[in-house]
């Protein structure tokens, strides 16, 4: 679906102010400014944006509302007709999540000797990794992990755990020769070296890529590597809880098989929680960048097992997710537009925000744009501003199109042209800035529980930059799988027991609808024949 | 069973007693209704919808055939069938519009083949595909790959890269390749194309130019180069690591 007609007087100040609009300068916002706009208008700050944990090793720190359902809604699980001996597999180290975390810390336990058990609610790969346009790290001749530490906790607002950023910045430069071993396709000038390219708040070219797909082709290559490796992978089995030993040490996973709804008890020497993040919890009704899986269940089965989390009332929404047309509502439309010159343009044909400003400071720009009725209204009522992508063409004389190239193809699916249109955008639900507290190895603060990935908190602080979260996964997610496979070889675990989640349903909310984790969701359209409260 | 009817009451897994909202807003049409099926069976959901979108609005609860709902990851492989039209295509889910009167079927698991091999070992990863992959020889020359690609891959282009031996070919081809799988399940003489160009790509790949500056960066990071200026940073006042943060040079 082309742009319809009453697109087209807003269309046409697009293009008539573009050339203006070249010759433009725009500056970055001062930190006064930009601490303003945040509290205008970041998502976050708004007064129901979260809530206190009702109860918990967290208790009473506020937390993304959407998610406190869940934290405080009973368990999906009963454990009073659960079963859990004998268990159905006896590993040294469980795996949850199948995503790029989840992917290396199997591979890297399972070359340290460790069986290996890694276990997915979806496919292996099925995650947001895969859909990853570029990876930080400081390979760049005038670039240092210094500086990339400086960039991230300055991104961040200074909360970052500064211990987790210096392990990731200085692992980067190795997880990119690990790529490279494995044969990942990086994209290179003639003489070897990366094309690198920049995202918001970086002071460096710092982001690697493959083409625009960067994060499928190092999924996808990775899957290739477990199974040539001849690692199991337990697909559509989902974690609904974890198990704890009389210790309070974690020893495993209660899976869920998807179709049957049969549960499988594994017990495991290590644990790792790769589980990924919330973006379809949709907080604030927000549309989200997220894939089919992201409801939080790792944080939610993590907490509940009475490890720490860290930020939870901090979301990043991505600047730019499509409006229309409105089969892509919600998509993201990667920020290598912004890098690469794209203007952020309201209905007057104006620029509003320096567009390389990060993340959360560009996103509050756009929504106040909107909401000061500067915005592009489609017909079904959402509102919008243009990312104009010509004058990426522009700039570079039509050069940069292979590097947008997978996203252009998506564009034309759907009737637009984004070499001679703009794009319609506004923000998207993007990433849990939170999660659980780990240290440097990637252990919780549960004996035996690992975490990697978006499932953790604190390497990025209140803001994630672009390129850190395809970093932050295999750096954490190998960090968690050496150690993990280390720890099993020392420890054993008790009796297999779930005495948490029944600590836990006797504090739940009785009148909570919803049962946690939410696993799926809740997509399907209701029974129009059955009430609401009814089903619910 | 791939994808669940209704709302998912009680029972069976479990799964589906409590109902989420997209809470996104309405991204179709009410006032404009269209007829498809799924399976053979009739529904009817507002237009403007993919055909996941419709699936969901129909009252289907996805378990096998959506995953990155973006075109990325090849979950969603379909079949379908227009109306009026006697040919059987194929099409991504959540990429593809739903066209009034389609009967449609997900088709979200295909039982290919793959041969392990060491990607660091082969001096002749050409030979090395061609020997795994003996069935690339019987290549029918028929095109129904390249038809069959929900990504407008030049699949047939590929296989007779492969066939050359022309790897660089291979990966410059098939690089977008979400691994959806509907190529091998269409293919007459049983070839799974893409898996066998994943590993044409990963031979390209691992025998790259490397970066001639990676190695000595990775051999600083170990001999603690950094660690001095990564300490101080860390041992700054937040007001001093703050202006330090604001006054750093921006070269990118």
């Amino acid at each position: 679906m082309a742009y319809l007609p009453g697109f087209h007087p807003a269309l046409s100040r697009v293009a008539a102010t573009r050339d203006h609009r070249m010759q433009e300068n725009m500056e970055p916002l001062d930190p006064e400014a930009k601490q303003a706009l945040l509290r205008q208008f970041h998502p976050d700050h708004r007064a129901d944006a979260s809530r206190p944990i009702p109860f918990g090793p967290n208790a009473g720190e506020p937390c993304a509302r959407e998610l406190v359902d869940l934290l405080a809604a009973s368990s999906r699980v009963d454990p009073a007709r659960v079963r859990l001996d004998p268990p159905d597999d006896d590993v040294d180290v469980l795996v949850i999540g199948g995503g790029g975390a989840g992917a290396a810390a199997a591979l890297v336990a399972a070359a340290q000797g460790a069986r290996v058990l890694p276990a997915t609610k979806l496919r292996l790969g099925d995650s947001n990794t895969i859909m990853a346009t570029g990876m930080a790290a400081a390979t760049g001749p005038d670039d240092s992990p210094a500086a990339h530490f400086l960039d991230t906790i300055g991104g961040g607002h200074f909360s970052n755990v500064p211990e987790l950023v210096e392990a990731m910045v200085l692992d980067g430069p190795s997880i990119i020769a690990w790529f490279e071993d494995l044969g990942v396709m990086f994209d290179r000038s003639a003489d070897g070296n990366f094309v690198l390219g920049t995202a918001g708040g970086y002071s460096r070219r710092r982001t690697h890529s493959c083409r625009d797909n960067t994060g499928l082709e190092m999924m996808r290559v990775l899957r290739d590597e477990l199974l040539t490796r001849h690692i199991p992978v337990l697909e559509f089995h989902p974690a609904v809880e974890l198990l704890l030993d009389e210790t309070g040490r974690c020893a495993g996973a209660l899976l869920q098989h998807l179709d049957t709804g049969h549960l499988r008890v594994v017990r495991a020497r290590a644990t790792v929680l790769a589980a990924g993040g919330m973006g379809r919890l949709h907080c604030h009704g927000f549309p989200t960048s997220n894939h089919y899986g992201a409801t939080g269940d790792g944080v939610v089965i993590g907490y509940r097992a009475g490890a720490l989390l860290l930020f939870m009332d901090s979301v990043q929404y991505h600047p730019t997710g499509v409006v229309w047309p409105e089969q892509m509502f919600g998509w993201l439309v990667t920020e290598r537009c912004r890098a690469l010159g794209a203007h952020l343009v309201n209905v007057e044909g104006r620029r509003f925000i320096y567009e390389r400003q990060t993340r959360d400071a560009v996103a509050a720009a756009i929504i106040g744009e909107c909401e000061r009725g500067l915005g592009v209204t489609t017909p079904s009522g959402a509102g919008g501003v243009w990312l104009d992508t010509p004058v990426i063409d522009r700039l570079s004389g039509g050069r940069d199109r292979p590097r947008l190239a997978a996203m252009s193809a998506r564009f034309r699916r759907f009737g637009i042209d984004i070499w001679q249109e703009p794009i319609l955008v506004y923000p998207t639900q993007h990433y849990q800035n939170g999660g659980l507290r780990i240290d440097v190895h990637g252990r919780t603060s549960v004996p035996g529980l690992y975490a990697a990935g978006e499932v953790a908190g604190g390497v990025h602080g209140r803001n994630r930059l672009g390129g850190n979260a395809l970093l932050d996964v295999f750096v954490f997610g190998r960090r968690a799988g050496a150690d993990a496979a280390r720890c099993a070889r020392d420890v054993a675990p008790g009796r297999l027991g779930l005495q948490h989640v029944i600590d836990h349903n006797r504090r739940a909310d009785p009148d909570a609808v919803v049962r946690s984790p939410l696993v799926l969701p809740r997509y399907a359209a209701p029974d129009p024949r059955l009430s609401e409260t009814f089903h619910a | 069973m791939r994808v669940q009817a209704g709302p998912g009451k009680a029972g069976g897994s479990g799964m589906g007693e409590d109902r989420f909202s997209m809470g996104t807003p309405q991204s179709a049409r009410d006032d404009e209704r269209v007829k498809f099926s799924y399976q053979g069976v009739p529904y009817q959901v507002p237009a403007g919808l993919t055909i996941m979108r419709a699936l969901e609005m129909a009252g289907f609860q996805i378990l096998h055939g959506s995953g990155c709902r973006a075109g990325f990851c090849g979950a969603c492989a379909t079949v379908y069938r227009d109306a009026g039209s006697p040919e059987v295509r194929v099409a991504l889910a959540c990429q593809t519009p739903l066209h009034p009167g389609m009967d449609v079927s997900l088709l979200s698991y295909v039982p290919v083949h793959r041969a392990d091999y060491d990607v660091a070992a082969s001096a002749d990863a050409a030979g090395e595909v061609n020997r795994l992959y003996p069935e690339l020889a019987t290549c029918l020359g028929c095109n129904t790959c390249t038809k069959s690609c929900p990504v407008d891959l030049d699949v047939m282009g590929y296989v007779g890269a492969l066939l050359s031996g022309d790897l660089p070919r291979v990966a410059e081809l098939s690089f977008p390749c979400v691994s959806c799988g509907l190529c091998a399940a269409r293919c007459p003489a049983g070839i799974t194309p893409f898996t066998a160009a994943l590993h044409a790509r990963r031979a390209v790949g691992r025998r790259a130019p490397r970066a001639p500056e990676l190695a000595r960066r990775i051999a600083e990071v170990h001999a603690g180069a950094y660690d001095g200026e990564l300490r101080h940073l860390r041992g700054l006042d937040r007001a001093v690591l703050e202006a330090a943060y604001h006054a750093r040079e921006i070269r990118a």
